[in-house]
């Protein structure tokens, strides 16, 4: 599966989940390493956020949890639209 | 509320607003990044038609569209040649792979490769035809066709605003490329339909293209849709128009392909053209999932007065009159949307934002590495 197709499973099978927590998993799942990937992850979570797939359910301020620096951290949450784009693209298949 | 709670709510709210209005500067960033580089395209893109094969083919249809097409695919070539290094560099090959795999994203990337194909060859077919200020005329209607596409299509938010900004931008345009137009027009000659058609195609089909881009980058990265698309477009060349060319045109395309590729300047052209090309492309798609396929087309239309700046720069010649009031409403234009409400921009589509439980969806393509 293509990067950002696993980033929206991911968060299909999640209630919601932080940023960080979306780019450990990458990373670890990719064997991806460093800030550019975790970079690159808050990237297409702004791209999927922007474009209205994702919405935006929490934020926080925790430099642990963002390399030592004061960082905005935002928790995402997959919406009805952004189900339905899965769908659309075979990302996603509903249970019945 | 105490004091402590009430400075980290300022603070959090201080953080997400500068972050969100990073989002949109880097969506208008990358969309005028693109109107520079596009603008760079068209010296060595106009540049080429004066070099061995192409400054020969000047007699008659037959002639005219064989130097567009051998150029247009040629051109796609090195935009795809580009487009692998580009995504090499960036450590992305394995998710361009990944990507092309997953058919159901991957096949959107063809009707997008087919339609702003078409809207490049029909650029030169209008070049060659009818002239180049006319070329980047029609060329510039296309943030219109991109803008109602993506309203009608996927409900992108087009407010009176920006509605108003992308037709000031697209005048300002207009504007400048007016006198030169106008002498094309009427000298032009009968032939004249056929590069008045493709200036037709290349607006229609830019438009068209970036509508069709920012449904599949809703699921797919903006590098590697980019790349997908050019391998779209030099399949199209390689499986269809390459062998219609050479059954109608016979050796003269072979012979055409061949001069070209012998001639140092013709390489080093399609260097640059491949260069120029493939990142105002890449600037092009990173800036759609940002601020919308309407916004980012209508920047990007600012490629027209830069193309002139670029010619101004490189023929040492001074800007006209009408460069200078065009190019001025063009800014104007620019400005209407850049100072949108950030409310607006922050998310481009009018979709529901309600969030249904995790469950009863479960992804079934597999999860992780593919």
């Amino acid at each position: 599966m293509h990067i950002k197709g696993y980033i929206l499973q991911l968060l299909a099978r999640h209630e919601a989940m932080w940023d960080y927590e979306i780019a450990d998993a990458v990373m670890a799942d990719y064997g991806l390493a460093g800030d550019y990937w975790y970079g690159t992850v808050r990237l297409t979570l702004t791209d999927l956020y922007s474009g209205g797939l994702l919405t935006e359910v929490d934020t926080a301020i925790d430099p642990e949890k963002s390399g030592g620096v004061e960082r905005l951290l935002l928790r995402f949450a997959l919406n009805d639209f952004g189900r339905e784009r899965m769908r659309q693209t075979g990302l996603l298949e509903v249970v019945t | 509320m105490s004091d402590v709670v009430k400075a980290d709510v300022a603070k959090k709210q201080q953080l997400r607003e500068d972050y969100r209005n990073r989002q949109v500067r880097w969506g208008f960033i990358w969309a005028l990044w693109c109107a520079v580089l596009w603008g760079a395209w068209y010296v060595p893109g106009y540049a080429i038609y004066f070099e061995a094969p192409f400054v020969g083919l000047a007699n008659g249809t037959g002639e005219l569209m064989l130097a567009a097409l051998v150029v247009a695919f040629l051109n796609a070539v090195a935009v795809l040649l580009a487009m692998f290094v580009w995504v090499a560099v960036l450590g992305k090959t394995s998710d361009y792979v990944r990507t092309m795999r997953q058919t159901k994203i991957s096949w959107w990337y063809l009707p997008a490769g087919l339609a702003g194909g078409l809207a490049i060859f029909g650029t030169y077919v209008a070049v060659v035809y009818v002239g180049p200020q006319f070329a980047a005329v029609a060329a510039l209607l296309y943030p219109i066709i991109g803008a109602l596409t993506a309203r009608v299509w996927y409900s992108e938010r087009i407010t009176p605003q920006a509605a108003v900004g992308i037709l000031v931008l697209v005048s300002g345009g207009v504007v400048i490329f007016t006198p030169g137009l106008i002498s094309e027009l009427t000298g032009s000659g009968g032939t004249g339909w056929i590069g008045y058609l493709a200036g037709a195609a290349s607006f229609v089909g830019w438009g068209l293209e970036g509508a069709i881009a920012g449904r599949a980058l809703d699921v797919s990265d903006p590098d590697v849709g980019l790349t997908l698309r050019f391998t779209t477009e030099v399949g199209l060349y390689v499986v269809v128009a390459v062998p219609i060319t050479a059954i109608l045109a016979g050796g003269a395309l072979w012979t055409a392909l061949g001069t070209a590729l012998t001639n140092p300047a013709v390489w080093l052209m399609l260097v640059l053209m491949g260069l120029t090309f493939a990142f105002c492309y890449v600037a092009w798609y990173k800036s759609f999932p940002l601020i919308g396929v309407g916004r980012g087309q209508a920047i990007a239309a600012l490629y027209g007065p830069f193309a002139l700046v670029w010619l101004s720069v490189f023929q040492l010649t001074r800007p006209s009159t009408e460069f200078i009031v065009g190019a001025l409403i063009a800014v104007v234009g620019s400005f209407i949307l850049f100072t949108e409400r950030r409310g607006v921009l922050e998310i481009i589509r009018a979709v529901p934002a309600r969030t249904a439980s995790a469950a009863p969806a479960v992804p079934v393509e597999g999860s992780g590495r593919a």
